[in-house]
């Protein structure tokens, strides 16, 4: 970012600067309330309401969260699905994208196929059985191949990719680089940020994705830990089974515990990610 | 830069592939069957798996059966059952829960992929019939064969209205003079009206509720004006929803929402919301489940309420709460199941003595001791694991009136909430025309509730006029497959329900 | 080169095709998972067509041809309901929040603090990661009667608290604004991603020739961008037949079914509560196809006005 000389701070300056804080401001409300939510006690703590502190200190909704073994199974099988998955997904993605960037034959029906995809669904149960049929029901690859085809994210990448001007890579072909090499030295180091994009919402995904986890996996050791985190929301809210004496967390402590937890990686990630999504370094000459 | 890329990706792959290899391992013993059961046990079960745990390994050594869970605990049940029952391999046996698990069971049993048990039930589970009640066992049939097993609850009719104790003193009223729809309406109104709280403030209200769920609303005093139970009306067979004393009902309630008698804000209650507000002192009754968990876990003490009787209708009769069905979810076996015997043989021990000791007490050694020959739960377990033990065995012994359960219940809800048990279970009964009236599978793409429940939203908080609009709501609701349920239940009604 | 004159149009197609063989392998990775796991479970959209039976599977159930939209568009009244709200929400999302993340996104590109700006952004994604079971408990919170900020400031100007999650004619803004309030910060990433390789000697020169900040932005970052938001509108009309559920579920209570009861709600109700598969699988059918014709009608109108387009 370079430094501007003149430092006027003109009306509109401010006025965007207002907004944009305004809206950050509110935008991290119902984020603070779940932080202060679950450190609440939770007898105290009135669903709804945005309190600046904690309404008396408590650690048992992470005590619950954090106790048990499968937690942290789980927790092993959403990073290692995340970080496999997304290296997977991506790889494939932006290898289709760049491709599908190029003016050759059957690019265009190859674009309507993936378009389809977005409009079209199967099914759960269709997919199931796809999944099944591949013996790939309750094992740990049923986290990772259906996510590594995602045609949102191919559209958007190729939209990028067609984007980049021609003539560093014809030049780099007239000196007899292969096509591989100009999407691995040329091509991909000017899309990182679009890249780098896309990698935040594959692993995103991942680590949020609840429902394959559900569907696909019968172990309990297999479990990714969104799994685990829904269970335990669920206990303190649907509860027709009569427990005498037992403890039960209200439904708002464990939920908030539950999203703080399952959001904090990604949340302590995230900047070391962003330097990528600053402008992309123009490699050599462009012009003429 | 390429290699190390390659190495790197080539080094993920395999430990992949590693991992792709872990799967469960269950401990399983030579020569035991097999069987494997779709469930939601969705309790805490102290940091252990559902799979291995003092509990199911007491089970499977009494028993001599290998159980193993396939345990979905999520919101997404549903979805985990339809997908299992459409693959080629679906359990041996599996939980049907829920409002929907009647026209589940229909389904499923429609298309064969459900074993009929009457051929099998008297050979193999001697005890769970000689147990579970007629009308539980009803709610699990279709076309004339029972297909699963029911878990009756042993409070098979749960709720109570709670009023605060302090309010009625500090009004003078005795609960015993409120026995008329007047009565409750004029207690209700002194609730709000005349500061009970005496805190000087007019902000107390009468009644606290959601409004999810069907038995929460809508229970109080439907059955008082005869809006609970479906009835023969004209020759025809109607659901309650579509009777002359909903509408009253309606009206009733109306009124009361209009006088600020019940919570303006019941529509968006969540249940933590609800358990808010009666800890906060400001209303003065609800209607929840006798065992009353939520409200004790706030702290706050049984012997501050009052359980009290509905109200009598107006002919003087009296109303009872009314309910559906009496289990709170079936479990049915899979036409495929090789091991048929294994599972009724689990299901059965339920009823039996030992059965029913490990379900309300435990385990000997761990959640009790025997002192001179009788069961004593130990301090710290009282009232522990009971859910978890009845969701792992799936069905229950359900007379607790009985020793020796009678008392290690007393043990762990104490003398009132004994009594208040007693109480729930007086003032239930079920809609008997709709318990026993089968499932028609042309119903199932129709949407009642939808219609119902907007409506009744719609009309109590005084959105539409209830005279201008009733006929408009059940012409509505006929059109949308209401003709054809009608006509189908009157054909029941006259054909084989008579006989 | 291949332009010469004297080869016939095949011929040339195979040699562009041989001489590019390198990226149609690249292509045929992702092809592959994508006709295993997109195509082949496509096939499951038949049982539309039949009357779908567990027992007898996918390709055993029989065929009932288009009883199943029968009922659907013709025994069912409340179907058209049903439409209409997921389309008016829609339209409304696309009217309104679809622009947000676009002018959020040029606004924090205008900061000059680089702190400032990472603090923003971090600050507007956010919401994105509180589920909508209690971004939406905090929405109704919001508009509580008694306790809520906003009644709270109408009582405050002397008016009457208004129950704003009962009344129809409220539903569908809140269903808007909160989308806003949750997912516009998410959403400017793609666009804030996009600006960044806007080439920034086209604003200097720009400063050069005398343009203001507004001037920038319309004639070099919006078009900069534009390849992006056309995609992103494409797709978001492609999806106009599909609200998501969970945001509906979690804020619509049968007293505002009227206005609320969207496809994926009725669906979650009917077609997964009551077994009734095949008429999920209609319902999603018309839903796409629905989708692909305004995508297609789309994509041709935005050839002709701006010459960009998704094939």
């Amino acid at each position: 970012m370079q430094a501007r000389s003149s430092r006027k701070l003109s009306l509109s300056y401010a006025i965007i600067v207002a907004i944009l804080v305004a809206f950050a401001i509110v935008c991290i409300m119902p984020f603070w309330y779940v932080m202060v939510s679950s450190f609440s006690d939770p007898q105290l703590i009135k669903e709804g309401l945005f309190k600046l502190l904690p309404t008396g200190w408590s650690l048992e909704a992470y005590r619950v969260v954090f106790r048990d073994v499968r937690f942290f199974n789980g927790l092993r099988i959403t990073v290692l699905r995340t970080v496999i998955g997304t290296a997977l997904a991506l790889s494939v993605q932006t290898m289709m994208a760049y491709a599908l960037s190029k003016k050759i034959p059957g690019r265009r029906i190859f674009m309507k196929l993936v378009v389809v995809t977005i409009l079209f669904n199967g099914g759960i149960i269709p997919t199931y059985l796809v999944v099944q049929s591949l013996y790939l029901v309750d094992t740990f690859f049923a986290l990772i191949l259906p996510m590594v085809f995602n045609p949102w994210n191919v559209v958007l990448l190729v939209s990028f990719f067609a984007a980049q001007p021609q003539s560093v890579s014809e030049s780099a072909k007239l000196d007899g680089a292969g096509e591989f090499t100009i999407f691995l030295k040329l091509s991909v180091p000017l899309a990182v940020p679009a890249i780098a994009t896309i990698l935040l919402f594959i692993a995103v995904r991942h680590w949020n994705e609840l429902m394959d986890g559900v569907i696909y996996i019968n172990s309990s050791n297999l479990k990714p830990m969104q799994v685990y985190l829904i269970e335990l929301v669920m206990r303190s809210t649907t509860n027709t089974m009569i427990e005498p004496t037992e403890q039960s967390l209200t439904a708002i402590s464990i939920q908030t515990a539950v999203i703080f937890a399952s959001c904090l990686p990604i949340l302590a990630v995230y900047p070391f990610l962003q330097r990528f999504f600053v402008k992309g370094i123009m490699v050599g000459a462009v012009k003429g | 830069m390429k290699k190390n890329l390659y190495a790197l990706v080539s080094l993920l792959l395999v430990c992949a592939m590693v991992l792709g290899t872990v799967t469960a391992a269950t401990a399983e013993e030579e020569d035991r069957p097999r069987i494997v059961i779709l469930t939601s046990i969705n309790v805490d079960t102290e940091g252990t798996d559902v799979n291995d745990n003092d509990y199911i390994n007491y089970i499977r050594d009494t028993i001599g059966v290998d159980i193993e869970f396939i345990n979905d605990g999520t919101n997404q049940y549903r979805q985990k059952m339809n997908t299992m029952l459409a693959s080629n391999n679906p359990p041996d046996a599996f939980m049907l829960m829920d409002v929907t698990q009647r026209t589940d069971l229909a389904r499923w049993a429609e298309e064969g992929m459900l074993l009929p048990l009457d051929d099998y039930l008297a050979e193999y589970c001697p005890d769970l019939l000689a147990s579970i009640k007629d009308e539980a066992w009803e709610v699990t049939k279709y076309d004339g064969k029972i297909y699963a097993v029911p878990f009756q609850r042993y409070d098979s009719t749960p709720y109570l209205t709670f009023v605060r104790k302090d309010w009625l003193e500090n009004l003078g009223i005795d609960p015993d003079d409120v026995k008329t729809i007047d009565d409750w309406y004029n207690m209700l109104k002194r609730f709000v009206t005349d500061d009970p709280d005496g805190n000087g403030i007019d902000d107390t209200y009468g009644i606290v509720s959601t409004s999810s769920g069907t038995h929460l609303t809508n229970s109080y005093f439907k059955d008082s004006f005869g809006a609970a139970r479906a009835q023969v009306v004209d020759g025809e067979l109607l659901p309650n929803y579509m009777l002359d004393g909903y509408k009253e009902w309606l009206k009733f309630m109306n009124k009361l929402y209009e006088e600020k008698i019940l919570d303006p804000e019941y529509i968006v209650n969540s249940g933590s919301q609800m358990w808010e507000k009666v800890a906060s002192g400001k209303y003065g009754m609800f209607l929840w489940f006798w065992g009353l968990q939520e409200y004790l876990s706030k702290g706050l003490d049984r012997e501050d309420l009052v359980a009290m009787a509905p109200p009598l209708r107006e002919d003087g009769s009296e109303a009872s709460y009314i309910y559906s069905s009496p289990n709170r979810h079936m479990m049915a076996i899979t036409a495929d199941c090789e091991n048929v015997e294994a599972v009724l043989k689990f299901f059965n021990w339920s009823c039996t003595e030992e059965g029913a000791i490990f379900l309300y007490a435990g385990l000997e050694g761990k959640d009790y001791d025997i002192v001179d020959g009788t069961i004593v739960l130990r301090e710290d377990r009282k009232g522990k694991n009971l859910g978890w033990r009845q969701l792992t065995l799936g069905v229950q012994q359900p007379n607790v009136d009985q020793e020796p359960i009678k008392s290690i219940l007393a043990q762990s809800f104490g003398e009132l909430g004994m009594e208040h048990l007693a109480l729930a279970t007086k003032y239930g009964a079920y809609n008997d025309l709709d318990l026993f009236c089968p499932i028609f599978e042309e119903l199932s793409q129709y949407d009642f509730d939808k219609i119902v429940s907007e409506y009744t939203d719609k009309a109590i908080t005084g959105q539409v006029d209830i005279d201008a609009t009733w006929d408009e709501y059940i012409q509505n609701l006929r059109q949308m497959g209401g003709d054809l349920k009608i006509q189908l239940s009157t054909d029941w009604y006259n054909n084989e329900y008579n006989k | 080169m291949l332009s010469a004159p004297g080869i016939p149009a095949w011929k040339r197609r195979l040699r562009l095709i041989l001489n590019n063989r390198a990226l149609y392998l690249m292509i045929f990775l992702g092809f592959a998972f994508m006709i295993v796991f997109r195509y082949l479970p496509m096939g499951g959209l038949i049982i539309a067509f039949k009357k779908y039976s567990f027992r007898k599977g996918i390709f055993g159930s029989d065929w009932v041809g288009l009883k199943q939209f029968e009922f659907i568009f013709t025994q069912n009244p409340d179907f058209y309901n049903v439409v209409r709200n997921t389309l008016v929400i829609n339209l409304l999302k696309l009217l309104f929040y679809f622009p947000a993340p676009i002018i959020l996104a040029l606004m924090i590109n205008e900061l000059r603090s680089v702190r400032l700006k990472r603090v923003i952004q971090t600050s507007v994604y956010l919401p994105h990661f509180v589920s909508w079971v209690v971004f939406g408990t905090i929405v109704i919170q919001f508009l509580s009667p008694t306790s809520g900020v906003v009644n709270q400031i109408i009582k405050a100007f002397g008016g009457e608290p208004i129950f704003f999650m009962q009344d129809s004619k409220y539903f569908w803004g809140i269903v808007v604004v909160s989308e806003i309030w949750k997912s516009a910060g998410w959403g400017t990433i793609m666009y804030l991603s996009a600006l960044t390789s806007i080439d920034q000697e086209q604003y200097q020169a720009a400063k050069i020739d005398g343009a203001n900040g507004l001037q920038m932005t319309l004639h070099i970052s919006i078009p900069g961008i534009s390849d992006t938001i056309v995609v992103l509108l494409l797709l978001q009309i492609g999806q106009l037949m599909d609200v998501g559920f969970e945001q509906i579920y979690v804020l619509a209570r049968p007293i505002v079914y009227d206005v609320g009861d969207v496809l994926s709600t009725y669906i979650y109700r009917v077609g997964v509560g009551q077994a009734q598969f095949s008429m999920t699988a209609a319902i999603g059918l018309f839903q796409s196809f629905v989708g692909l014709t305004l995508v297609v009608l789309a994509n041709a109108a935005c050839k002709k006005l701006f010459d960009k387009n998704l094939w």
